[in-house]
């Protein structure tokens, strides 16, 4: 677990750096995200001691995200007087990107099978 | 640090949203995964009846739960090994998932500035829309570029995010695409991390592939936000 951290934490320092280098709109940890995927793609494979530290922090993403999310309470003033206008252009772009996006998505991806692993046991049929 | 109730701020605002969020998650679970009911809806109404219970504000409380905000970069960072495990899945549709990026991050930057001028809305409201639906490091360095209010785009793209969360599943299955590659695409594009948390809950399958649709989609409107905005000025 150690050896997961100060790598995720070496990265993220680096990711920061260069993202502010290079490409300054984009955030330090998506960087550092593309770096690490780089790393197991030079090294063929992740270590089996960052399998479990990875998989609980990113289950847990929606408790991180949770006090950003209050964020609101802040600027509840501010948005109070147009709220109607924020709500509708909110609701109405999220629902049109949605559409548009499920719509290319479902008829580009729905033509190709999902890619079988051959290590693994067949996939069974997705359930949603 | 400042006390509450004689313990130390951080310790008691970290075990609220915690606890919150455990609740959140018990109900998630016990409704078998309903939408409605993502734990950050039960958990959120919980952590804000103790603020106001307490009369904290919401700087102070941010700050006493700042590590838990901080952990969303290294879980970013942790993303690379789902991602590593299904890439030749993502390799074999990359061309497609491309196409899905470009059109729907296109649709979101257009829609988000396009609406608010149809409303009514003045230049810095449209400026704060426009980079609602990418992930929010990213549109706030887009809207301090454009010359939005940094405060209210945040708070533009939490809203984006927690509807696109809820709301993008279903609107799929209406639609008849089932697929999880899709439904993760479509949430990772419209609600970015809030997207790929909600994906993950479902499959791995679908949590990858909303990392990939918000990574990418991060991308092109950091490229295509500027120049939208300039146009629509």
């Amino acid at each position: 677990m150690l050896g997961f951290f100060v790598v995720v934490l070496a990265l993220l320092w680096v990711g920061e750096l260069v993202a502010a280098a290079v490409v300054p709109i984009l955030p330090g940890p998506l960087v550092g995200m593309v770096l690490l995927l780089a790393v197991f793609v030079a090294r063929g494979g992740v270590p089996a001691s960052f399998e479990g530290p990875a998989t609980g922090l990113v289950a847990h993403l929606t408790l991180f995200i949770l006090p950003a999310s209050l964020a609101i309470l802040e600027e509840y003033g501010r948005l109070a007087e147009a709220w109607l206008l924020y709500a509708a252009v909110l609701l109405g772009s999220s629902l049109v990107t949605a559409v548009v996006a499920a719509l290319v998505a479902g008829g580009l991806l729905h033509a190709r099978p999902p890619a079988a692993p051959r290590r693994r046991r067949p996939r069974p049929p997705t359930a949603e | 640090m400042s006390a509450l109730l004689g313990v130390d701020a951080t310790v008691a605002w970290l075990l609220v949203t915690a606890a919150a969020f455990w609740v959140g998650t018990w109900c998630y679970a016990r409704t078998r995964k309903n939408a409605v009911l993502n734990p950050m809806v039960v958990a959120g109404p919980i952590v804000i009846a103790a603020l106001v219970a307490t009369g904290t504000d919401y700087a102070a409380y941010a700050e006493s739960v700042a590590l838990l905000e901080w952990l969303t970069g290294p879980a970013i960072v942790a993303l690379a090994v789902p991602l590593y495990h299904s890439l030749e899945q993502i390799r074999q549709a990359l061309a497609p998932a491309l196409v899905v990026i470009l059109i729907g991050a296109a649709t979101a930057v257009v829609t988000g500035a396009g609406f608010a001028v149809l409303a009514g809305g003045g230049p810095e409201v449209v400026a704060a829309m426009a980079p609602k639906s990418v992930t929010t490091p990213v549109a706030l360095a887009i809207a301090e570029r454009v010359g939005g209010v940094e405060g209210v785009t945040a708070v533009f793209v939490l809203l984006t995010g927690v509807t696109g969360a809820l709301t993008s599943n279903a609107l799929c299955r209406l639609l008849g695409v089932h697929d999880h590659r899709a439904q993760g695409l479509v949430l990772g594009v419209t609600a970015h991390v809030l997207g790929v948390a909600r994906g993950f809950s479902i499959s791995h399958e679908m949590g990858t592939f909303a990392a990939v649709g918000m990574g990418l989609s991060a991308l092109v409107a950091a490229l295509l936000l500027p120049v939208v905005v300039a146009l629509v000025r």
